[in-house]
């Protein structure tokens, strides 16, 4: 840029076009900095409100205690143990079947056009909304398999949801283990599983982590599969022990603030 | 033990590798098997029919005649009649009539005889669309009627429509009284669905007269089987599945959608593409490791707490600002659950998908193209417009399309700022549709499906519904993955 500007010293005409074109690419990097700084002005207004209206309603109370007094009281205890219990069960279904069907598509499945037309499938399922899952677990744990509105269906049903996400970045993870380490690891005598244990799932770790906190996100946070397989807006039952808890509907998060929205 | 493990590992990564292609099997055969139930559905239609006194009252109204009858094949049939009242002989035609003319139905297909029970009110019942149906029913006067003329009064039952139903409706004269000449009647009830038609007077003096009245016939007839009328029931603009006469047009709900999803582009790709292009090429090293995961930040905030948001301040900001600025007539804006509220939160929601994709696109581009532009004496603006931009292109089409069908798929924010009302989009004063209430596929499948009972009709068009934005989605979705990835540089 320098050289270019003592070179436009030389001729006016040039000097004229350049400060009129350096003029411009300030403008355009300005107004790229002024829509930046409104995209980050909205979230932190979204967010801000949020903890603002919210943070002066929290206390050890607020998280301890049921609603009382039709909802207009007390706390939401009941709901974070609904949510949490939602994504435990979910996460004990889907974490090892999700990582070792992972392991399958990357190790063991080879190429065929059929796992290739399998893994595109399961890309697009990654992407595939919400409310497709919640019907699916409607109509098959739900009503077929005739578990009922419960924690049970929730489970099976988030479990689904969360599988293809898990199975993905598992695959994505172990193909990028660089081959001539796995090739090593065969070279030393190595088993096929001494291979995967001790050399790829340790390098993949990090990738495999990354789906798993993606797949909780949208365990946790997608609301039609929990209120349409899994939720009730209260339970009159206080006292349960843990088999009547999952058999029944449970009280959760997204659907405590869906009905108060309603 | 080696020898042991290996084997053991390996069948249970086969297992699970399995049981993955199996959830994803079921998957695709359940949405799609359960939508099997939507062609179970029957087209239920329902015309009255009442005899006047001519000339007609000029307000006079078919819908509050008491002695009108209903012909109707609706999937609620005889379920109003208990078997004590189906057992009952039928009261005196006439201990009923309080009008100088009086209308019967008659069981369908049989023709009048001395069994025939000919009760004033309705008789309905279930039937197929593919069963071609008639309904005959008598027309006459009561003894209080005066001159020599009567009128048949006709028109569709309250909530049918006939256009959404495949069948040809027919009204049809079988029978004139004996000594009177009646012209031939041959009405389409599709082209003419109300209307009325004088005839010479035929005076009934007792119940067994009835019978030599005119004798009347609706017929049904299909012109399509049940696959294909549920399919092309599915074109039409009206979207009303409780109503007795259910009708499942979905086109106003994935107008909805389109709109929705249009909006939200415009809004949500300009903000994340500008947000890229800061993040990538302009911002410090320092800021950028700390910016782009603040604008991912926002794609963790579960989608409920954006609906309140958009409930809290998006929707009443809107309502204030327009009119303040006496713009809601044109806005037609009432409330603020509204299609432009779920717009402008969804544009929101889609931001950190949009900027995340493209700021990955934008890095990926090889330096030498940037010193390229600069070798070439471009400014940072130009570099940015003419050598980047371009070349970042399908990347940032693909970073679109996976915001596209995001905001295709999303329900919450749907669910709860749209106001759930079915509306078709009017052509005249577009603008007027985004400050009205909206409902769009996924927050009809959401809502819907909490109220219908397990294999319905109305159930299974919900799994049609559901398969469509599931095709629609992953086509999308593929799209973007793919022109994504083909945007990759080899270095």
């Amino acid at each position: 840029m320098d050289a270019l500007t003592s070179l436009g010293n030389h001729n006016e005409l040039l000097t004229k076009r350049d400060s009129k074109r350096s003029l411009w690419s300030g403008v355009g990097v300005a107004a790229i900095g002024l829509v930046t700084l409104f995209v980050i002005a909205i979230i932190l207004f979204l967010i801000g409100t949020i903890i603002l209206r919210g943070a002066p309603s929290v206390n050890l109370g607020f998280l301890s205690q049921p609603p009382l007094e039709n909802m207009t009281a007390g706390g939401i205890w009941p709901q974070i143990r609904g949510t949490l219990l939602l994504i435990g069960g979910t996460f004990l279904i889907a974490l090892p079947i999700g990582i070792l069907g992972g392991i399958f598509l990357a190790e063991y499945a080879g190429s065929s056009r059929l796992i290739g037309l399998v893994r595109g499938l399961i890309t697009s399922l990654a992407g595939t909304p919400s409310i497709i899952y919640a019907l699916f677990g409607l109509a098959v744990f739900v009503l077929i398999l005739k578990l009922n509105i419960s924690v049970i269906a929730g489970w099976l049903t988030l479990a689904t949801m969360a599988l293809p996400v898990i199975v993905l970045s598992t695959e994505q993870a172990l193909k990028a283990v660089p081959n001539s380490q796995i090739e090593a690891g065969y070279a030393l005598g190595m088993t096929r599983w001494q291979v995967m244990s001790k050399v790829a799932l340790p390098q993949a770790m990090p990738g495999i982590i990354t789906g798993i906190i993606l797949a909780s996100g949208r365990a946790a946070g997608e609301a039609p599969p929990i209120i349409i397989t899994a939720g009730i807006y209260f339970r009159t039952e206080k006292e349960m022990g843990f088999l009547e808890l999952i058999r029944g509907a449970t009280e959760s998060l997204p659907l405590h603030i869906t009905e108060g929205l309603r | 033990m080696r020898r042991f493990i290996d084997p053991l590992m390996g069948t249970a990564v086969r297992i699970s590798g399995v049981t993955v292609l199996l959830v994803v099997g079921a998957l695709l055969f359940y949405l799609v098997g359960e939508a099997r139930n939507a062609f179970n559905q029957t087209f239920a239609y329902g015309h009255r029919v009442a005899a006047q006194a001519s000339p007609l009252p000029s307000n006079y109204d078919l819908q509050l005649d008491p002695n009108a009858s209903i012909l109707s094949a609706t999937p609620e049939g005889t379920e109003g009649l208990d078997e004590k009242e189906e057992s009952l002989p039928p009261p005196s035609v006439f201990s009923l009539i309080d009008s100088p003319a009086g209308t019967a139905a008659l069981l369908d297909g049989k023709e009048p005889g001395p069994e025939t029970q000919v009760v004033l009110q309705d008789w309905q019942t279930t039937r197929r669309a593919e069963a071609g149906s008639t309904f005959r029913f008598f027309v006459f006067g009561s003894p209080q009627l005066q001159g020599d003329k009567m009128t048949l009064v006709w028109g569709p039952d309250g909530g049918f429509l006939p256009e959404y139903v495949p069948h040809k409706l027919r009204l049809r004269l079988v029978r004139a009284p004996s000594g009177i000449t009646a012209p031939t009647v041959d009405i389409d009830l599709r082209k003419e669905p109300t209307g009325s038609l004088e005839l010479p007077a035929f005076v009934a003096q007792t119940d067994e007269d009835i019978q030599k009245g005119y004798l009347f016939e609706i017929t049904a007839t299909p012109t399509t089987n049940s696959f294909w009328a549920t399919l092309g029931g599915l074109l039409k603009t009206s979207w009303d599945p409780t109503s007795s006469y259910a009708r499942y047009g979905a086109v106003p709900l994935f107008v909805a959608t389109l709109i929705i999803t249009l909006l939200s582009l415009l809004i949500a790709a300009p903000l994340g593409i500008t947000a890229a292009v800061f993040i990538s090429e302009l911002a410090p090293q320092k800021l950028k490791e700390w910016l782009k995961p603040f604008i991912e930040l926002l794609a963790s905030v579960p989608t409920v707490v954006l609906a309140y948001f958009g409930i809290t301040f998006v929707g009443p900001a809107f309502l204030e600002i327009v009119g303040r600025l006496g713009l809601a007539p044109a806005f037609g804006a009432e409330s603020s659950r509204s299609l432009i509220t779920v717009a402008l939160v969804m544009g929101i929601l889609l931001i950190p998908t949009i900027a995340s994709v493209s700021e990955d696109a934008l890095t990926n581009i090889p330096q030498s193209l940037r010193d390229g532009g600069d070798a070439l004496g471009l400014t940072k603006f130009e570099t940015l417009w003419k050598v980047l931009l371009p070349a970042a292109k399908s990347g940032l089409i693909g970073a679109t399309l996976l915001g596209m069908a995001r905001a295709i798929g999303e329900t919450m924010v749907v669910w709860l700022l749209s106001g759930g009302t079915v509306r078709m989009p009017t052509l005249a004063e577009p603008l007027t549709n985004l400050g009205k209430p909206t409902k769009a596929v996924s927050d009809t499948i959401a809502i819907d499906i909490q109220n219908v009972s397990f294999g319905s009709v109305h159930y299974g068009h919900l799994f049609i519904l559901a398969t469509l934005l599931f095709i629609v989605t992953l086509v999308v979705n593929l799209t973007g993955y793919r022109i994504a990835k083909k945007a990759q540089w080899t270095h």
